[in-house]
């Protein structure tokens, strides 16, 4: 309510969720695929095996296209994105890691300078020296890893930060590690995934055969190895926050669901590649990817609900309100929006005091501040279509349930109503005329 | 609804350092970005231009050497705009925010575009048959996306310091699907930066010809002059530009650089001397034996023009958001720590990359593939 809210017709937070998902898929890649370059390049070296080399060299053309091109825009468009949707929170977490956004930087462009060198020297450059470029872009692909996962995880696990601000301590927070683990070997299995697609391009049969069997070891093996880290990433969560995974909230209980089915899925097919091998079709390989997508993109997703109702938790709320007093937070806190109002507080509406004959177009701006952020009217997590679900189509029905919406549909997935009874009640009358009117 | 009350607060946590670090950091990340953005800008520009009518073999050969080199410049312009992309939003982020949701499907749209133009640029680099048509049109679809791209940052930074018209254009359409076109200011600017941009982006074709010297003096030579043409010409309509820029700005911002602040009008007046002294450098690389010295020298004269160009940017939009900073003081509370690792990163960083180009450039041994 300091910023605009960006009315977004089919729902803000499926349109930050889409540009996050098509990035992580990527930015992972983008580690990960570093290690398999090099490794694979000294592999080919070894075994005196110029196919592979060839074939490696595609693999590269296709890297640079996907991770530079890609990986380096839609990370840029992720910030887009969430200044434009949650302005308040990108700024705290700007203002609070910038110089941890700046030291990735620096391994950002090393990331990039080293890449690029690394393709174009292909034909440029002595093995050795070859080599010690891919090792340049993987150590700082990796570095950026590190840095981002503490920024990202801060935003779920803010630990000791909430109570002394220190920002080390937002930076090595409780997920910090499981996270690292974790993510790591999600990186290298997508190397191979993204591998098996180069490879089942190969005419050459005794070629692709040994590509699709190396690739596929890569998925397989960093597989397993990623199920203990995720194991321990979901013991450094608060057990409250993952009991909703654990039932207490269907959504989040199905992402989780979803992550287990989509990985074993792309483990047993990538392990039918293995069979398969030099008769390994296109498809397959794209299948894979599909699945791993469908876990990583269910990864972000229950990533996203756990959080609720924060942006950072135990800071935040989803809806740009701070939960607690802060020193400078202009009074957009919850208690004092409760006593001052939201339509008060707030810089952007047109409607500041509520009359009768006002309620609904009140009502509009109130649900604009505090609901749009994820809900929407007609699109994604649409407000009418929930209402109705809960056969809630009367107005006292609906001003009932915005006095409890910290508790439904189970508790700590919404924020409390912010703002005076009067405002409460223009909510209402705005909803209810939402329902009956598209129903 | 007055301006001074829509104005975001800059919210309760507090910066990481002193603003004149901060905004030093964004002024040098703005050059570092706009010249690698001048370089793509100048290399697809010339590039097509002359895969179009050039008619020597030439200038077939610079334009195939400029395809090539188009993605390899755009990265950096990208990973450069990161750093200005980062400390506007930190310093002035309440204003930054505000203008952007405003205009939020263009502003978005830069992100498609980018992604576009991009591809499109390696296809105009890696496509192997090198008289495809395939290669001018999607050169020729960048160029339409960057100036577009250009187009909306013009738009939001025109924004960004305009307050006064933000309640009005919300309360209209809370859905960011609009442009600031009223500006009066808008369209100079943009030419101005364009034409700019454009005419320092040619320097990099002198560049090139400094490059080529040693080894093939002719070739070398041609690069420096035809480039340095280019720069001439263009640097000389910007310049025209520039003027009705400044004469576009309500009086008490354009005094601002005609004697009323003293850095300001100094900024400005050491910027045009800049470009103008590269002018004169590059046309005396004309006469030279060896062009290298006064091609050096007019690469370096512009790129300082550029630095004080973009001060004068910096000092033209603190000028006009300085109203609307509220009472609430940016208090600062120093990550000693961070910073000290950043700053020494940065500077491992940099010698890091410098080395491997050194090494990646080394005299060319046989590949042993
Ligand atoms: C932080 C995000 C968030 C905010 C802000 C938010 N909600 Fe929700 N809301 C949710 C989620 C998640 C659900 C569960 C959706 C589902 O079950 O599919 C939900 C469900 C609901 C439901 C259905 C409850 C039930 O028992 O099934 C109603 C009604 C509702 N929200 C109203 C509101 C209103 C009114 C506001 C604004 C005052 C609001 N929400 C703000 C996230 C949010």
């Amino acid at each position: 309510m300091n910023f605009p809210v960006w009315d977004v017709w089919f729902g803000s937070s499926i349109l930050i969720a889409i540009v996050a998902v098509v990035h992580v898929f990527v930015s992972h890649f983008a580690v990960g695929g570093g290690l398999f370059l090099v490794l694979t390049e000294r592999k080919a070296y070894r075994e005196h095996d110029s196919g592979l080399l060839s074939w490696l060299k595609l693999h590269s053309a296709f890297f640079v296209l996907i991770t530079v091109v890609w990986g380096a825009v839609t990370g840029v468009g992720i910030w887009w994105t969430i200044a434009l949707i949650s302005p308040q929170a990108t700024s705290a977490l700007i203002r609070t890691f910038v110089w941890f956004w700046a030291i990735e930087w620096v391994f950002f462009a090393i990331e990039i300078a080293a890449v690029l060198m690394y393709y174009y020297g292909w034909d440029k450059l002595d093995r050795r020296t070859h080599l010690w470029f891919g090792w340049a872009y993987f150590v700082a692909a990796w570095m950026s890893l590190f840095v981002i996962n503490g920024i990202v995880d801060f935003m779920l696990t803010p630990g000791k930060w909430l109570e002394d601000f220190q920002v080390w301590n937002g930076f090595f927070n409780p997920t910090f590690f499981p996270s690292l683990f974790f993510r790591s070997f999600l990186s290298f299995a997508l190397a191979g995934v993204y591998a098996l697609i180069t490879a089942a391009w190969q005419k050459d049969p005794a070629l692709k055969a040994k590509v699709v069997r190396w690739s596929s070891i890569w998925v397989l093996l960093n597989a397993i190895l990623a199920v203990p880290a995720a194991y321990w990433y979901t013991q450094s969560i608060p057990p409250a926050v993952w009991a909703l995974a654990k039932g207490t909230l269907p959504a989040a209980t199905y992402s989780a669901m979803l992550i287990g089915l989509s990985a074993f899925l792309a483990f047993v097919l990538a392990f039918i590649a293995w069979l398969l091998a030099k008769r390994t079709p296109l498809v397959l390989s794209l299948l894979v990817l599909l699945a791993a997508f469908s876990a990583v993109a269910s990864f972000e997703r229950l990533r996203e609900i756990l959080r609720k109702p924060y942006i950072i938790f135990g800071y935040m709320y989803g809806n740009s309100i701070y939960s607690v007093p802060l020193d400078g937070d202009m009074g957009l806190n919850l208690p004092t929006l409760n006593e001052r109002g939201v339509l008060r507080a707030a810089n952007w509406v047109q409607t500041r005091e509520i009359h009768e004959d006002n309620m609904i177009q009140a009502g509009r701006e109130v649900f604009r501040l505090e609901c749009q952020a994820c809900h929407s009217l007609g699109g994604y997590r649409d407000i009418g279509r929930l209402l109705r679900r809960k056969q809630l189509t009367s107005q006292p029905a609906i001003l009932a349930i915005l006095g409890v919406l910290d508790k439904v549909p189970t508790s700590n997935v919404m924020p409390p109503f912010a703002g005076t009874a009067k405002e409460e009640e223009a909510l209402s009358h705005f909803l209810t005329s939402v329902v009956q009117s598209n129903s | 609804m007055n301006a001074q009350a829509v104005v975001p607060y800059a919210g309760p946590t507090p910066l990481p350092a002193a603003v004149w670090l901060l905004e030093v950091l964004l002024v040098l990340g703005f050059v570092l970005h706009i010249l690698a953005v001048n370089g793509v800008l100048g290399a697809t520009l010339i590039g097509l231009w002359i895969r179009w009518f050039g008619e020597t073999p030439e200038h077939k050969r610079l334009s195939d050497s400029l395809m090539h080199s188009t993605t390899s410049l755009l990265s950096p312009a990208i990973t450069f705009g990161i750093v200005p992309l980062l400390f506007i939003q930190v310093l002035f982020g309440n204003f930054f925010y505000t203008s952007s949701v405003l205009i939020a499907w263009p502003w978005l749209m830069v992100i498609a575009l980018l992604l576009l133009a991009y591809y499109s640029l390696y296809i105009g680099s890696w496509w192997k048959n090198r008289a495809s048509k395939l290669i001018d049109l999607s050169v020729f679809v960048a160029i339409v996306f960057f100036l577009l791209i250009a187009f909306i940052f013009v738009n939001n930074m025109t924004l960004l310091i305009t307050p006064e018209k933000w309640f009005a254009m919300y309360a209209a359409d809370p859905t960011g699907m609009r442009l600031n076109l009223s500006d009066p200011t808008l369209i100079f600017r943009y030419a101005h930066m364009l034409l700019a941009a454009f005419g320092v982006g040619s320097l990099f074709v002198v560049a090139l010809g400094i490059f080529h010297f040693k080894k093939e003096p002719d070739y070398g030579r041609f690069l420096i002059e035809y480039g340095g043409r280019w720069f001439i010409y263009i640097t000389g309509l910007a310049m025209v530009a520039g003027f009705g820029f400044l004469f576009s700005l309500s009086a008490p911002y354009r005094q601002l650089f005609l004697g009323q602040s003293a850095f300001g009008t100094i900024s400005l007046l050491l910027g045009i001397m800049l470009g103008l002294a590269a002018i004169f450098a590059i046309s005396s690389a004309f006469h030279a034996k060896d062009p290298r010295r006064c091609a050096w020298a007019a690469l370096i004269l512009s790129a300082l023009g550029v630095v004080f160009m973009a001060i004068v940017r910096d000092r033209l939009r603190d000028a006009f958001i300085a109203p609307y900073f509220h009472a609430a003081p940016l208090s600062v509370r120093y990550q000693v720590g961070p910073m000290a690792i950043f700053f020494a990163l940065f500077i491992l960083g940099l010698a890091f990359v410098v080395y491997m180009l050194g090494r990646f450039f080394r005299p060319e041994r046989p590949a042993s593939s």
